[in-house]
């Protein structure tokens, strides 16, 4: 049987943000975007139809760069350590390598912002995608859907 | 087309825009915050009013199951039923009548309707799994785990795929753990003090 829900293509379910032992994810399903909120024993669920979005509103936050300057301060906490305690080069390079990927990975992401989608009846917050380049995939995949189901019900036969 | 207004997200002016204008990256002309906004075309829609029922003319036209003297607007896609524009639920691409909303919740059978389900395979699973840990608790939680897998077997799990994998190693994981217990305690009981 072909799953009735998929990731967004491009973004993916995204793994969401963790927030006080609750998961949102985002999946595409046939008429609609579904809004899984999961404790690990119960999910929720927000369906937003395709056809009521409205607009959906970007706003940039300081995400991104909280995330460096506290990776960077670790980052230097770290080489002050192994300074301090006249630890091998290597170890210091080895144990501090997985916190420069991070920065890196973490710049190379994007900026981070929130993603709000609103219809006439509510305004929601996403939970993912968290990064601006992403929320334009998921914009290029909204206007794809909503435009097939425009044309869908332009063609509609008047009853 | 009409143009629609836009509220600023942080000072709640009404900005207006145009039709066909799809995207919007610019300064608050108020509070001269950013702001950056995609438009869909519900957006440019008007907001839809409730349709009322027309009462029916004469006896040949079609009426309503439900209110004999209004005129049927559209069939009801659970049940067939002739309903009027007041009985017309529109949910996703279908039109249904009151009556198959209320059933459909009731039994589960409108998957759109459902807001929350939930995951007895991770219940299960999460049973054995702490069986398993303690095991002083294992003579409980163990058979616990197996009723659950076995219990809600073919209760509908997560709307986003159904897989038995859970509950299969939920039972594996239990009976394991369960066989464990019963061979120590067999040991204790045959090899008392030692």
């Amino acid at each position: 049987m072909a799953k009735v829900y998929n990731p967004i293509p491009g973004i993916g379910s995204g793994r969401g943000r963790l927030q006080v032992l609750i998961r949102s994810r985002i999946y595409s399903g046939p008429d609609h975007l579904l809004i899984v909120l999961s404790t690990g024993y119960t999910e929720e669920y927000k369906r937003i139809f395709y056809r009521d979005i409205r607009y959906i509103d970007v706003r940039k936050n300081r995400g991104q760069l909280w995330q460096t300057i506290i990776s960077g301060v670790i980052f230097l906490l770290l080489l002050l350590i192994f300074y301090l305690a006249n630890a091998p080069t290597l170890v210091a390079v080895i144990c501090s390598l997985p916190i420069v990927i991070w920065i890196l990975v973490n710049l190379f992401r994007g900026p981070t912002c929130d993603c709000y989608i609103s219809t006439n009846v509510q305004t929601l917050k996403l939970p993912v995608p968290g990064r601006a380049r992403k929320v334009t995939k998921l914009i290029s995949f909204l206007r794809t859907q909503t435009a097939a189901f425009e044309s869908a019900e332009m063609t509609q036969p008047v009853a | 087309m009409p143009s629609a207004t836009f509220s600023c997200p942080k000072c709640q002016v009404a900005l207006v825009i145009e039709p066909g204008i799809t995207e919007v990256a610019s300064t608050c002309p108020d509070c001269a915050s950013f702001i950056e906004a995609y438009f869909f075309p519900a957006f440019f829609r008007p907001t839809q009013v409730g349709l009322t029922p027309a009462a029916l003319i004469d006896h040949t036209e079609a009426s309503c199951f439900y209110h004999p003297q209004k005129q049927a607007l559209q069939v009801c896609d659970g049940c067939g039923r002739l309903i009027c524009a007041l009985c017309s639920v529109d949910l996703g691409t279908e039109h249904l009548c009151p009556a198959c909303i209320s059933t459909g919740k009731k039994k589960g059978k409108i998957t759109n309707l459902e807001d929350n389900r939930m995951r007895y395979d991770s219940i299960a699973l999460s049973l054995a799994v702490f069986g398993m840990l303690f095991y002083i608790l294992a003579i409980f939680l163990a058979p616990a785990a197996i009723y659950m897998a076995i219990r809600h077997w073919n209760s509908p799990g997560s709307l986003l795929g159904v897989s038995k994998t859970r509950f299969v190693i939920a039972i594996l994981i239990a009976i394991g753990t369960l066989l464990f217990w019963i061979a120590m305690v067999g040991v204790l009981i045959s090899h008392p003090g030692k």
